[in-house]
């Protein structure tokens, strides 16, 4: 079986890759206004969002490797 | 459900309990809906947990319960993956094309493409659109006709016809509004029935722990295998549901993108949006796939047959841990996700039907008119989508059917969308070529796979790449896209206002005003007038600093009726003789808003672009205070 790591590490790279391009593009062309208070909490709770789950699913494969099952 | 199940004299007055709640929830919100803008939109009043619990009962397909419990019987919790990987794209929806189409009002994604490109664009995506839709909508009708007939033994397109009747009943009365109305009370009975099998089937097991240890190890990871076994990997899963599913829902989804805008504000929208994708989507998943995680430990532990087959493991745990009538509920949670999805495509045709190709073919007619024809669109949607079951019966499975047919429309709309929204220099002969060019390429790769074998990523070809399809499809649609805008002599483009680089801003209202508003009630004092208006006391206008022709939105103020009872005003000036904690309304307000006069309101501050707002004091009708564009 291939590492369980290597799905998370390609979703969470090229996947980040996409996000974060997406909201450096946003922040130059001025879709992303970050003097309004809207458009900051929105954007703080994405990226936020975002490494919750990449958290969650981290601890997630950690759990899931530590423990042993019966096959 | 795929096979006869036993269902007992209380599982049938569940199913029918049901629909009776169903059929009257929809016909009772009927009474909201008296313009195309209530049909479409749902008179773009509500708060956004109506649309987040609203979309949860959509974005559950007919087929998720059967289709995902399989998946997570044979590869574990990986199942959930297609319902917790929609990051990638959420800040193109949030900062790009939901405030980009709420803003400019705009009706449907072809619309969107007229004001990009011209007219000749708009016609081929509206082709494409209801060639998808209708392809939905039909595949959805033979996954209930399916399920109708393994549960009550009845005939395929007999099931079929009676959920088609059952939505196209309310759909033809109360439209967008019913909709949502019918899918919140669906949403909450679909997570209630997939959270108790799921709950049951632990407690049967013996608690969290057991369940866990009885798991095979490689069926604990979130994540399915990088690339083996063939027909589910993880990098199919991220080109395939992250990537192109997951764009085509929410942005090329008629029907998906109507439920955002009925929100009664973009701020809304958005709340709505990260609500489902941070917390009802993830439980969604557990409620579609946990069937299929107690049964594979419930198999290991040798509490099910030794043979049952993968696809019957939702009937089996539902037999094994459901009482007598809940079994009647859990398919009546089946049925909902089918009628919720099925409404909301339903409501979308209509609405493609009406705007993109009625209003231009018979223009200048009355709402009244526009109505009449999309109450009539529905039923033929309805309709066209039974007679359109035959084609999706040649496939082995109904998903394979849906798999198909999405990945071949998918890409060639999702590529031209995402670039004219993004790139100024995409053009209306560019976005063509890319549109046929990628469907064609899209059929070429189903009949020869092997051209998707670059995109391979090592995976097994013999089932045909058919979550890669997808990946395939983007590179080559994105290729021809490119090379069309700067080979072919430059077609029609108006970058100026449709693309994310010059999206209309809100107007600024300073916190302090705001919070001005903050838990402050007023009694309505009706006002005859056919004009959508109100009035203040002179101090409550200069306290919150408002001016004659601001624009106020005025709601009931009690929080769980979300925005039904609601309506957009214009302030007409202020009255002496108003008590302070009171507001004139005049009656076409009142009216518009199905507001209460002897209900309390509350006041917030209308964010709408600067553009659209007027400069002088206004004397508004109706229709122009709900469309002030």
């Amino acid at each position: 079986m291939d590492s369980p790591w290597l799905p998370y590490v390609y979703d969470y790279s090229v996947g980040g890759l996409i996000f974060a391009a997406t909201l450096i593009l946003g922040l130059k062309v001025g879709a992303i206004d970050m003097r309004r208070e809207s458009d900051r909490r929105t954007l703080i709770m994405v990226v936020a969002g975002f490494f919750l789950f990449a958290a969650t699913h981290a601890v997630w494969i950690i759990l899931a490797s530590a423990s042993s099952g019966p096959k | 459900m795929d096979r006869a199940t036993e269902l007992v004299l209380w599982d049938y007055a569940a199913l029918s309990v049901y629909f009776l709640v169903v059929l009257l929830i929809g016909l009772w919100f009927a009474k909201f809906t008296s313009t195309t803008a209530d049909f479409f939109f749902a008179g773009r009043r509500f708060h956004w947990w109506v649309l987040a619990m609203s979309c949860v009962a959509t974005l559950v397909g007919s087929y998720s319960f059967v289709q995902y419990s399989e998946v997570g019987f044979k590869y574990g919790f990986c199942a959930m993956t297609p319902y917790t990987n929609e990051w990638f794209v959420l800040p193109l929806f949030l900062f790009g094309w939901f405030p980009l189409v709420y803003y400019h009002r705009l009706t449907s994604v072809p619309e969107y493409f007229e004001r990009r490109f011209n007219p000749q664009v708009r016609f081929v995506v509206t082709v494409i659109l209801l060639i998808y839709l209708q392809g939905y909508i039909a595949v959805n009708l033979l996954t209930i006709g399916r399920i109708m007939k393994g549960a009550l033994g009845i005939d395929v397109m007999v099931g079929a016809a009676l959920m088609a009747v059952i939505s196209g009943i309310y759909l033809h009365a109360g439209g967008q509004t019913s909709v949502l109305a019918t899918d919140v009370f669906q949403g909450l009975l679909l997570l209630f029935a997939g959270l108790y099998v799921f709950v049951m089937g632990i407690a049967e097991i013996g608690g969290v722990a057991e369940f866990w240890s009885a798991l095979p190890e490689h069926h604990r990871y979130p994540f399915a295998r990088f690339n083996e076994p063939p027909y589910l990997h993880a990098v199919g899963n991220f080109w395939n549901d992250a990537m192109t599913a997951t764009f085509a829902f929410y942005f090329i989804n008629q029907g998906v993108l109507m439920r955002f805008l009925s929100a009664r504000s973009v701020r809304e929208g958005r709340k709505a949006m990260f609500f489902v994708v941070v917390c009802l989507m993830p439980v969604a998943a557990v409620a579609v796939s946990g069937a299929g995680w107690v049964g594979r430990a419930m198999h290991e532990l040798g509490l099910l047959p030794e043979n049952l087959e993968a696809r019957d493991i939702f009937v089996a745990v539902t037999g094994k841990v459901a009482a007598p009538g809940v079994q009647g509920l859990i398919l009546a949670a089946v049925v909902a996700a089918l009628m919720s999805t099925l409404d909301t495509l339903i409501t979308a045709v209509a609405a493609v039907g009406v705007n993109d190709v009625w209003r231009v073919i018979v223009p200048n007619r009355s709402d009244h008119h526009y109505l009449a024809v999309a109450r009539a669109i529905a039923i033929v949607s309805a309709i066209l989508g039974i007679l359109f079951i035959p084609i999706f019966q040649e496939y082995d499975t109904i998903y394979q059917a849906l798999s198909d047919f999405l990945s071949t429309v998918g890409p060639p709309l999702a590529v031209p969308l995402a670039l004219a929204l993004l790139w100024p220099r995409f053009h209306s002969r560019a976005a063509v070529v890319a549109m046929l060019g990628g469907m064609a390429a899209m059929i070429l790769a189903l009949k020869y796979p092997v051209l998707v074998t670059p995109f391979g990523h090592g995976v097994d070809p013999s089932q045909g790449y058919s979550h890669l399809r997808s990946l395939y499809g983007l590179v080559v649609t994105g290729t021809i896209a490119i090379l069309a805008t700067f080979l072919i002599r430059k077609g029609d483009s108006n970058p100026t206002s449709y693309t994310w680089h010059t999206l209309p801003r809100p107007r600024f209202i300073p916190h302090h005003r705001k919070l001005r508003l903050l838990h402050r009630r007023f009694h309505i004092e009706p006002v005859e007038d056919d004009r959508v208006l109100i009035w203040l006391h002179p101090s409550t206008a200069g306290e919150l600093e408002l001016e004659p022709g601001e624009r106020l939105y005025v709601c009931d103020a009690r929080w769980w009726l979300g925005g039904l009872r609601s309506v957009s005003v214009i302030l007409g000036g202020v009255r002496e003789d108003l008590p302070k904690d009171r507001v004139a309304l005049s009656t076409a307000a009142i009216r518009q808003g199905y507001l209460l006069p002897d209900r309390k309101v509350i006041l917030e501050f209308e964010e709408e672009p600067l553009a659209e707002q007027p400069s002088t004091p206004p004397s508004p009708t109706a229709q122009d205070a709900k469309n002030p564009s």
